[in-house]
C-alpha cells in the first residue's frame, strides 16, 4: 500500500469516526441545578442585574463619579481665581481711569499755549 | 401531553410543564452542546443557560418550526456564544500569565473524548474533535448537527435557517477542511510519510 493511500485511508476513518455514535446522556440532576440557578438569576434581576453588582463595574462608577466631581471642583476653583483677577484688574483700572476725572493724557486744556 | 399542549402550559407558566419540557429535550440539549463546546462542564452550562432562554421568551416561539427545531437553534446560538466568550477569556489569561509569577497558561485545552464514541474509535474522534474545533462557525455546528445528532440536512436547514443546497455546500466544504487539516496533521507527525 502506497504512503498516500495509506494517509486517505487513515483520514476516512477519522472522518468516519462518529458514525454511529451514541448521544450522550446529560447530568443527573440537570433540573434541580438549573431550578437553583434560575432562582438566583430571577433573585438578582437576571444577568443584567447580576452585571451590574459586579464589583468591578461599582468600582468603575465610584471612580467615573469621583473623577467627575473633582474636574467640576476644579473648574469651579479656576474660574474663581479668574473672576478675583478680573475684579482686581478692573479696580486698577478704575483707579487710573476714573469716572468723571480729569484724564491727564487727553487734557486738551492743559496742550493749549 | 403533545406539543401544543405543552408550549400552551409553558406560556401559562406552568412549573410541570417546565420540567416535563427539561426531562423531554435535555439529552438533545446537552448532546448538541457538548459536541460544539467539547467540554462537559462547559455543555452542562449551556444547556442550562438554553433552558432559561425557552423559559423566558417560549412566548415568541411562533409555532412556524417544531419546538425541536427551535430548541436545537436556541442551542447552537449558545453554544457559540459559550465558545467565543471563552476565547475572550483565554486572550485574557494569555495576557495576565505575561505578567504573572510563572509563565503557564491557564486552561490548557486536553483532546475531548466524547461519552457516546465507541471505544476502539475513541481516538481517531478525539482528533476529529480537535479538527472540528478549527472549522469557521457554520461549518462546524453543521457538521456536529449531521454528526453527533444524525440530523438530516433538512432538519439542519431548518435550524440554521438555510437551504438544503447551502447546507450541503456547508458540509462539503467542513468535509473538504477537515481532510485538509487532517493531512496536515499526518504530514507533521509522520515526517516519513513526505
Amino acid at each position: 500500500m502506497s504512503i498516500d493511500s495509506n494517509n486517505n485511508s487513515r483520514i476516512d476513518a477519522v472522518l468516519n469516526s462518529l458514525d454511529g455514535m451514541q448521544r450522550a446522556k446529560a447530568p443527573d440532576f440537570l433540573y434541580t441545578r438549573l431550578q437553583g440557578r434560575m432562582e438566583r438569576e430571577f433573585d438578582q434581576g437576571g444577568p443584567i442585574g447580576r452585571w451590574l453588582t459586579r464589583p468591578v463595574l461599582a468600582l468603575t462608577i465610584a471612580a467615573i463619579i469621583l473623577i467627575a466631581n473633582a474636574t467640576t471642583v476644579l473648574k469651579m476653583w479656576r474660574q474663581n481665581t479668574a473672576s478675583a483677577i478680573n475684579t482686581e484688574s478692573g479696580q486698577v483700572v478704575a483707579a487710573e481711569y476714573p469716572a468723571g476725572g480729569v484724564y491727564p493724557v487727553y487734557n486738551e486744556n492743559s496742550l493749549e499755549p | 401531553m403533545n406539543e401544543l399542549e405543552l408550549i400552551q402550559q409553558l406560556r401559562a407558566g406552568d412549573e410541570g410543564a417546565f420540567k416535563s419540557l427539561v426531562a423531554n429535550y435535555q439529552d438533545l440539549v446537552y448532546n448538541t452542546a457538548l459536541g460544539i463546546v467539547q467540554n462537559s462542564e462547559d455543555a452542562e452550562d449551556v444547556a442550562q443557560e438554553v433552558f432559561i432562554q425557552v423559559y423566558r421568551s417560549i412566548d415568541q416561539f411562533k409555532g412556524d418550526a417544531r419546538l425541536s427545531t427551535w430548541i436545537y437553534r436556541i442551542t447552537t446560538t449558545k453554544a457559540l456564544d459559550h465558545i467565543r466568550s471563552r476565547k475572550r477569556k483565554k486572550r485574557f489569561a494569555f495576557i495576565t500569565s505575561l505578567f504573572g509569577p510563572n509563565d503557564e497558561l491557564v486552561h490548557e485545552p486536553v483532546d475531548f473524548q466524547h461519552p457516546g464514541v465507541a471505544l476502539d474509535r475513541k481516538e481517531q474522534a478525539a482528533l476529529l474533535f480537535r479538527m472540528i474545533e478549527q472549522l469557521p462557525e457554520n461549518q462546524k455546528v453543521a457538521f456536529t448537527l449531521h454528526k453527533t445528532e444524525e440530523l438530516s440536512y433538512q432538519e439542519i436547514a431548518d435550524v440554521m435557517q438555510l437551504s438544503v443546497s447551502a447546507v450541503e455546500s456547508l458540509l462539503f466544504r467542513a468535509r473538504q477542511n477537515l481532510r485538509k487539516l487532517l493531512e496536515k496533521y499526518y504530514q507533521q507527525n509522520n515526517p516519513q510519510d513526505k
